[in-house]
């Protein structure tokens, strides 16, 4: 009996085989952020711009509803209220600031109790004295990277909700990036500087320009989930596409050999190369790209 | 068969019969090595070419496979005990930012005691009771402000002479003002009280002019006191306890070399920048350090060449505690220095030894050196001074020369030394005959040290390196760059190495007979050089 080497592709192990990797990962990768398979372990420094634009200089509007400095501690009551629905929930600590910082809970923390009482006991009219009017960026970040360095074991996340106008030190940034904290910075009405993008891109983070009224649907949105997104999910996504590329070896090669008319030793070779390449390059395109890095955990 | 070398052929296995019949299209057949017919190998070696596809598509799956096992394994899975939460170092923001939590007092105050820190809410220098000073931390420590600069106004005029009510009031004006800018001073209330309010008097002059000149963008400085009693293990905790509060941008201290040794692991790890007034020990050095008095490695060349050229001396012995880093770092400093000029040192002995005796010391050394030179640290200052008694008890002309260090420029130098220190020659970093030295005597009612001048040059780095955005970095970036003219230093030009040493030389200076000295001493220090 002839053995005859053209019969359809899904008849050959290496399909099969590479289709059932393809339908695995796939499933890997779109059930894990919706169960919370593979979860994170955050901790997260959120700073709250406590300066006089945030109650447009008003003492008498200081925590008025409608001001952006109660739209400000919404948004973070309400990040706290999903955190509290996590099942492993992020540890939390907030700090306020204008000119000076003021820290406003004492530790990391995840208990949604402790965080608000300690929200409403501390920002008070009185802390206005204390902290000032002005907007001191490099402060309060470099009270956060410090703050953070007891979270060395789990994914460290800055996050600055600001209305202000404002320059960071260069070398804020990079001390962020060198000791894994992504710096995240959300600016309440207004526009989203290029240079306040690229510090938050270098450290890893985001940045989003918000009105006053969308911070909370944001904070407990997208920044949530950006946060909270398994790391595995991008490394799933590329196993997909190399063992997709691998189940497609003998579509390819049948198809440059019968509509190309390419000569079938030949047609194998380069459907051989395009899944090796895919092989090679996703991993390198996943590391480039940043969504994968083998030296830090998040 | 054919010849044209696109058609198929058939293929029974190599040698023949050995796998099924096969349709091949290539020119390798798909089970074995053999070669369509009539295609000549490049070297003629049938199937020497054979790229082994499968194997190298076989090692890049698993190498894939194998990349992605270890980016799984390399990701840090915390332990429980680690994932649980960590207590975080901050301050209750609703009292003063700058008191740590109460802990159980003990016979030793620990570092993290709220005793050891001050920024009005308490005296620390509880030896010069004032009413008006005590009603005044009572009304700051309940956040009226306007009150205890009320009171502590009062009790400045009731001790003119006390930097530490002066620095609270300049604290309550400046709360009063909002937001200050915030530095700490680091001292040795305890066991060195005189050298602690020295150094704060510098610091308050600092202070008080930053701050009567309306500060920087309407935000005046707040000093806060830390006392850690020059004990190293006290001074790191101190320290520990200072990097705490996020709004404390930089440190003037520590007093003692290995005060300032001990605290700057903690600030180096912070980030916070430290200026010493007064430590000068050689192996200080590191990422955040400055300092404003000459450090032992310039003193001790300054004396040794002095010693070599100028007195001609070329055989000295040298009395040190070697248990001191700072008394151990001048030291060697002046034999690398004198040695290299040419010099002998014949002793160095250790005079911290419960067995030395003085008397026997200069007897031993009797005609064979030209100079004694003193080094002891500040606990061993009486011993040098028995050292110069014992000296000036031998026969004129058989007396050696002396020459010392920066630890035995005090009054109480001239005045327990009398005669016998008369001709002490010493390296030290400011000879008061400068402007700073007139206004400071007139603002303390009575001539200030240098310790008080180092200190001022200390706190006016650290405020001219302030910004309105300041952080702990922005006034470490701005101190390496920093430039202040003599007319706002204490008489000398303030700007700092990459080592964190400040650019110049100390000065020499000699005990002689004149006025200018302590009450009741014939003896006043007179510059020489």
């Amino acid at each position: 009996m002839t053995l005859y080497t053209n019969q359809p592709p899904w008849r050959y192990a290496i399909f099969q085989i590479a289709a059932a990797l393809t339908g695995l990962f796939l499933l890997l990768a779109l059930l894990t952020p919706r169960l919370g398979w593979f979860p994170n372990l955050v901790s997260v420094q959120i700073a709250i711009d406590l300066s006089g634009s945030t109650y447009q200089n008003d003492s008498k509007l200081f925590r008025s509803q409608g001001t952006i400095i109660q739209q400000e501690i919404d948004a973070v009551k309400a990040y706290v209220d999903k955190n509290a629905s996590l099942p492993k929930p992020n540890l939390l600590s907030v700090s306020g600031f204008a000119d000076r910082v003021v820290p406003i809970t004492s530790n990391f923390s995840s208990n949604r109790e402790e965080i608000y009482q300690a929200i409403d006991r501390v920002i008070q009219p009185s802390i206005v004295q204390q902290i000032g009017g002005g907007t001191n960026i490099n402060l309060v970040v470099e009270n956060g990277l410090s703050q953070l360095k007891t979270q060395k074991a789990r994914c460290q996340q800055m996050l600055v909700i600001t209305d202000g106008v404002f320059e960071l030190e260069t070398q804020q940034a990079s001390e962020a990036s060198k000791n894994g904290v992504k710096l995240n910075f959300l600016i309440v009405g207004q526009p989203l500087t290029s240079k306040i993008d690229m510090w938050a891109r270098k450290t890893g983070g985001i940045s989003f320009s918000s009105s006053p009224n969308n911070i909370s649907q944001l904070l407990s949105g997208q920044v949530f989930n950006r946060f909270n997104t398994s790391p595995l999910i991008p490394i799933f996504l590329g196993l997909t596409w190399m063992s997709f590329m691998w189940m497609m070896l003998l579509p390819i090669d049948r198809f440059f050999e019968k509509y190309l008319r390419i000569r079938v030793d030949i047609s194998g070779q380069i459907a051989l190369f395009n899944a090796a390449f895919w092989t090679l390059a996703t991993p390198v395109l996943l590391l480039l790209a940043g969504l994968v890095n083998p030296f830090h955990q998040c | 068969m054919t010849d044209d070398p696109n058609a198929s052929w058939e293929c029974t296995g190599h040698p023949p019969g050995s796998h099924q019949k096969i349709e091949n299209y290539g020119d390798t057949c798909l089970l074995c090595p053999k070669k369509r017919p009539g295609l000549q190998p490049a070297n003629g070696k049938e199937g020497s070419q054979e790229i082994p596809w499968r194997a190298i598509a076989g090692a890049v799956l698993l190498a894939i496979l194998g990349i992605a096992a270890w980016l799984w394994i390399s990701k840090p899975h915390p332990k429980p005990e680690e994932v649980a939460q960590s207590p975080s170092p901050t301050t209750s923001p609703t009292t003063s930012p700058t008191i740590p939590p109460t802990t159980t007092p003990s016979s030793v105050l620990p570092a993290s005691a709220p005793e050891r820190y001050s920024s009005g809410e308490r005296r620390l220098f509880i030896g010069k009771p004032n009413a008006d000073g005590d009603l005044g931390t009572k009304e700051f420590q309940a956040a009226n402000y306007s009150q205890a600069r009320d009171f502590f106004e009062k009790a400045v005029q009731g001790d003119r002479n006390s930097p530490e009510l002066q620095i609270y009031l300049n604290n309550a004006k400046a709360r009063l003002a909002g937001s200050p800018f915030t530095l700490a001073a680091v001292v040795p209330v305890d066991g060195g009280t005189a050298s602690a309010e020295e150094i704060l008097r510098g610091v308050a002059d600092a202070q008080a002019k930053f701050n009567d000149a309306g500060g920087l963008d309407k935000r005046l400085l707040e000093i806060v006191i830390a006392n850690d009693g020059n004990d190293p293990p006290i001074s790191a905790g101190v320290a520990q306890e200072l990097a705490k509060n996020p709004n404390i941008l930089g440190v003037i201290g520590h007093n003692a070399s290995d005060a300032s040794k001990a605290a700057l692991v903690e600030y180096e790890k912070a980030g916070i920048p430290m200026v010493s007034p007064t430590s000068t020990s050689t192996t200080l050095s590191g990422s955040t350090f400055f300092r404003t008095v000459p450090s032992d490695a310039v003193s001790g060349k300054k004396l040794g060449n002095y010693a070599w050229t100028t007195l001609r001396i070329d055989k000295v012995a040298i009395f040190y505690n070697p248990n001191s880093t700072y008394s151990s770092s001048l030291q060697q400093a002046f034999e690398a220095n004198f040695k290299q000029a040419g010099g002998t040192i014949l002793r160095s002995i250790d005079m911290s030894n419960p067995a030395f005796k003085p008397q026997d010391e200069i007897k031993a050394l009797q005609g064979q050196v030209g100079a004694i030179v003193l080094l002891p640290n500040t606990q061993f200052t009486t011993v040098a001074i028995a050292l110069a008694v014992a000296n000036s008890q031998q026969p004129t002309g058989q007396q050696m020369k002396l020459l010392g260090g920066d630890a035995v420029y005090s009054s109480t130098t001239l005045t327990s030394g009398g005669n016998a220190v008369e001709g002490l020659i010493i390296a030290v970093p400011w000879f008061p005959q400068t402007p700073y030295a007139q206004t400071a005597e007139k603002r303390w009612l009575g001539q200030v040290s240098w310790r008080t001048a180092v200190s001022f040059d200390a706190t006016q780095a650290l405020i001219k390196a302030l910004s309105s955005s300041a952080s702990r970095s922005t006034v470490l970036q701005n101190l390496k760059s920093i430039n202040i003219s003599p007319a706002e230093t204490s008489g000398a030009v303030v700007m700092f190495e990459t080592t964190g040493d400040r650019l110049g030389e100390p000065i020499l200076v000699q005990v002689t007979k004149g006025s200018g000295g302590p009450t009741g001493s014939p003896f006043a220090f007179k510059l020489i050089q």
